[in-house]
């Protein structure tokens, strides 16, 4: 597993390209760096956690281990869907706070892995108003399409290790 | 072929020690940690020397030279007993019981080295 | 040193184990000093003595030897056993404890030698023994006197050597004798078979021969002297040529009489050594986990075989085997609490002294089992209530009519819980000087009024201390929220009951943290839970239990007790449910029954808990999380917090009624 230093966001650095996978949530392209990405599943059943925080609602079986699924929709504020033909379950293995974590997130589609240079990073421009701006690490251009590349430490933060957030 | 040690004792560092002094010098050692586990390791074994603790569970050295010597197995094979009392009476058990010679607890390597070629070469 | 590297840490390993022996015998001596005691005692400290000078630790062994010394002369009647020498006792073997940890000898062992501390610790051993002074006496005895090797003037030795007829039968080997002799010069061997018998009488197993041998050598007498030690009842003489002096007949005669061993055979070893085997805690781990994924792979088989009755014996038999293997390996983690229970008497005595009341501790449940990692974990809390105790509940001599009243330490098992309990019949809390304390600390306002529970957990709050003086034990105010933050890590609850000059109880409770449960499977709605099996008294129809309120709480009443109730639709925060024959699982938790409703009870369940992610840990109600046999994830029901969630809840209801 690739260390904290690729996540910090460099957009002067002369960095080598670095490969992401590209999904889509209602439509939108977002891009997460390819090293976090432990498989990809076809949607299986869920259990709810009652009580639970609104972004980590339910656990999931990935091959006899209980892996948390967290709502990154719900982080973005995107309003919720129910999953289509080509929604996949995207498992992430990571470190959260520290602590090397496995979990899962919900995805309308996954595109591809691509390569993308950070050099092309641009900071989101006229966007910040629309996504949390904690959560993007900025913009990659894919062909003729822009991406959001997910800053993953802010994402998937547990509530409890949040400073108080909007 | 390398000549076997048999080394009884139910500390787990003794026999360790032992282990570790004799084998450099061409030795294979094996271990029990009572007079009983003993006997049954020298029927297998068929050691060239055995070395016994006189303290232990189960079955002390003293009613294990008795046991050996009786037994067609034990015949022959020199039997040292490690003794922390320098009492003379109980060298004397032990060799009334069959023991083949002593060594003195805290003992080292050299003094176990010099028994080892003398009682089995 | 390198080459015994792993002798030396099996050595410190069963040192250390051996010492933590002998402070139980020491302390059982106080109480009831035998002969057979006493004698335990002086070998256990001549078995360390002896170890500890061949694998490195002089300095230890050096020191046990004046220890040895008192007991030798208590053995021999010249010095008796009263608080005093167990007192000293006791610093020794704490003493040897340290020298153990130094590892060996170097200078951290002497730099502890010359503390104070010890300095004064070996004056006091002398003096009860009458040593004319403290310096070491030695390394221990070798095993072979060696006079000084001179070498003289190359000589001619005769050597004459006939063995006892049975010493072959007894392992002596005369060819390696003849063979170490001719290592020392050059010699010339002649068999004497004078005495040999015809071959139709021959007993090959006898020794019939001599042997005569001259030998040149320059090694001194003494060095063959040592070829023969071991054949001192052989006939045997040394001549050497020239200016010799008569020979002298080495045969030495044994001295003594051959007593029989009847101490050893009437010994009381500590069970531990012979009959166990150490495991790494780690190879446990990985057979605990690999166990766990065992019990999901069969638990799938089970239900995946539902549909094939060809396999249903042998699914059935799988299924037994496997809850076998699972009790036997949960089983190997688990130790008797009477392992802490052996520290707090050493608390307890020292403590006695040092507060000047005398105090007797009484234990019960010992035997009752607990997982290795919560022992470890409660030993620090445990002996810290045990102190506070003593310190505070616990009045002086002076105050108290009687003296020695006890203070109590007891271990329960209660369905899914352990209960342990300290418990004193001292002078209690004063709930007013705590109030205060609060209030000053800033923990409680003024016009706050809280039940007296609620006021005794504050004793918990770090910082907070109430003793009007600081002994050298407690009154810090540390110890208590330690007490507290290792109960809450192991996630169980602390109670304190205490009346005015009746006494305190300080109550731990504890989950019994198997990783594999047996748990009972629930519906509600579409969604599966798990209970635990232990917590679980009995399930009823929710029909057959009458509603009736009670102070504004509706409780069931169950065969005429009544029972609070959750409904766990509205617990876990779902729709309600609209099904109409619902089901009450009564379970038991914090010693109160409460009532579970929910849909539909799906059978039993051999489940292995696993633990929720940072994620989820918080969420309340929850002890972890499994996967069922067909796949699906199902949550484990932590039936104490919901108990006392609903406690709290009646609580708080009560004004209002």
């Amino acid at each position: 597993m690739t260390t904290a230093s690729s996540l910090s966001p460099a957009p002067n650095r002369a960095a080598a390209p670095e490969m992401v996978l590209i999904f889509r949530l209602s439509g939108e392209a977002f891009a997460i760096s390819v090293s976090w990405v432990h498989e990809i599943l076809d949607p299986i059943p869920m259990t709810t956690v009652p009580n639970a925080a609104a972004y980590v609602p339910a656990l999931v079986n990935v091959r006899g281990a209980i892996v948390p699924l967290i709502d990154i929709r719900h982080r973005l504020r995107m309003p919720p869907v129910t999953p289509g033909p080509a929604s996949r379950l995207v498992v992430l293995e990571l470190p959260v706070a520290g602590v090397p974590t496995r979990l899962a997130i919900m995805t309308d589609a996954v595109e591809e892995v691509t390569e993308t240079n950070l050099e092309a990073l641009e900071l989101v421009p006229d966007l910040g108003a629309r996504w949390p701006e904690h959560y993007i690490r900025g913009v990659v251009r894919i062909g003729d399409d822009l991406a959001i590349l997910l800053e993953t430490e802010n994402l998937f933060c547990p509530d409890a290790e949040r400073p108080a957030l909007a | 072929m390398a000549k076997t040690v048999l080394i009884i004792d139910d500390s787990k560092a003794i026999r360790d020690m032992v282990t570790f002094t004799l084998e450099p010098h061409g030795y294979r050692c094996v271990g029990a940690g009572d007079g009983s586990e003993g006997l049954t390791r020298l029927r297998a074994e068929n050691p060239a020397l055995v070395i016994t603790d006189l303290n232990m569970p189960v079955m002390n050295g003293i009613e294990f030279i008795r046991h050996a010597r009786q037994d067609a197995a034990g015949a022959g094979i020199p039997i040292v007993m490690l003794t922390t009392e320098t009492k003379p009476e109980m060298k004397a058990e032990g060799k009334s019981a069959g023991a083949t010679g002593w060594i003195n607890k805290p003992f080292d390597a050299d003094m176990l080295l010099s028994v080892a070629k003398k009682l089995a070469g | 040193m390198d080459e015994i590297n792993p002798a030396v840490s099996a050595f410190v390993q069963e040192a250390r184990e051996i010492l933590e022996g002998l402070e139980a015998l020491l302390l059982d001596l106080e109480s009831d000093s035998d002969a057979e005691q006493i004698d335990a005692v002086f070998r256990t400290l001549h078995t360390v003595k002896g170890s500890g000078a061949m694998f490195g630790f002089g300095t230890l062994s050096r020191f046990t030897h004046h220890f040895e010394d008192a007991f030798d002369r208590v053995r021999e009647g010249r010095l008796s056993v009263d608080g005093r020498l167990i007192d000293l006792s006791l610093k020794a073997r704490d003493h040897m404890i340290a020298l153990l940890d130094c590892g060996g000898d170097g200078p951290g062992a002497t730099a502890l030698e010359a503390t104070p501390g010890a300095v004064a610790l070996l004056a006091a051993l002398a003096e009860i023994t009458g040593a004319a002074s403290v310096a070491p006496k030695g390394a221990a005895p070798q095993a072979t006197p060696e006079p000084a090797p001179s070498r003289t003037a190359g000589r001619r030795w005769t050597i004459r050597f006939r063995p006892e007829p049975d010493a072959l039968r007894n392992g002596m080997r005369p060819d390696l004798l003849i063979a170490e002799l001719g290592g020392l010069g050059s010699v010339e061997v002649g068999a004497d078979i004078g005495a040999l018998p015809a071959l139709a009488d021959l007993d090959p197993t006898l020794s019939h021969l001599g042997w005569t041998v001259t030998l040149d050598t320059d090694q001194p007498r003494s060095a063959i002297e040592a070829v023969f030690i071991f054949a001192d009842d052989a006939e045997l003489e040394i001549t050497g040529e020239v200016t010799e002096p008569a020979p002298e007949n080495p045969v030495r005669p044994v001295v003594g009489q051959a007593q029989p061993a009847a101490g050893e055979a009437s010994r009381k070893k500590p069970e531990k050594t012979g009959e166990s085997v150490r495991v790494p805690a780690g190879k446990l781990d990985e057979i605990m986990d690999q166990l766990g994924e065992l019990v999901i792979a069969q638990a799938r088989l089970s239900q995946m075989a539902s549909h094939e009755p060809e396999l249903e014996s042998v699914v059935e038999e799988v299924e037994r085997l496997v809850t076998g293997l699972r009790d036997a390996t949960l089983s190997i983690r688990m130790l008797p609490i009477e392992v802490v229970f052996g520290k707090f008497r050493r608390v307890v005595r020292d403590l006695s002294a040092e507060l000047g009341k005398e105090v007797t501790l009484i234990t019960e449940g010992g035997e009752t089992e607990i997982d290795k990692t919560v022992i470890d974990r409660l030993s620090e809390p445990l002996v810290h209530m045990i102190r506070n105790s003593m310190d505070h509940g616990i009045e002086s001599a002076g105050v108290r009519l009687a003296a020695g009243k006890p203070a109590r330490g007891t271990v329960r098992q209660e369905g899914g819980e352990v209960l342990i309990a300290i418990e004193d019949d001292g002078a209690g809390l004063d709930a007013e000087a705590i109030r205060a304390k609060a209030i000053e600390r800033g923990l409680l306002t003024s016009e706050a009024q809280p039940g007296e529970s609620e006021l005794y957990q504050l004793i918990f709050a770090p910082g907070f201390s109430t003793a009007k003086e600081l002994s050298s034990v407690s009154g810090r105010g540390v110890g208590m929220d330690a007490v507290r933050t290792t109960v809450d890590a192991l996630r169980g609850a602390v109670e304190v009951a205490s009346r005015a000059g009746l006494g305190t109880r300080v109550t731990l409770r504890l989950p019994v943290t198997l990783a594999i449960i047996d748990g009972l499977l629930v519906r509600l709605g579409d969604a599966v839970f798990v209970i635990p099996l232990a917590s679980v008294e009995e399930c009823v129809e929710l029909d057959a239990a009458e509603r009736q309120r009670e102070s504004g709480r509706t409780m069931l009443c169950i065969r005429e007790h009544l029972v609070p109730f959750l409904d766990l639709d509205v617990v876990f925060g779902r729709d309600p449910s609209t099904e109409t024959r619902r089901r009450v699982v009564i379970v038991k938790a914090d010693g109160q029954r409460l009532g579970l409703v929910v849909d539909d009870i799906l059978g039993q369940h051999q489940t292995v808990i696993k633990t929720l992610s940072q994620y989820h840990r918080d969420v309340e109600g929850f002890a972890g999380a499994t996967i069922l046999g067909d796949g699906s994830v199902a949550l484990i029901i932590d039936v104490a917090t919901l108990t006392r969630r609903a406690l709290a809840e009646r609580a708080e209801r009560k004004p209002a009624a």
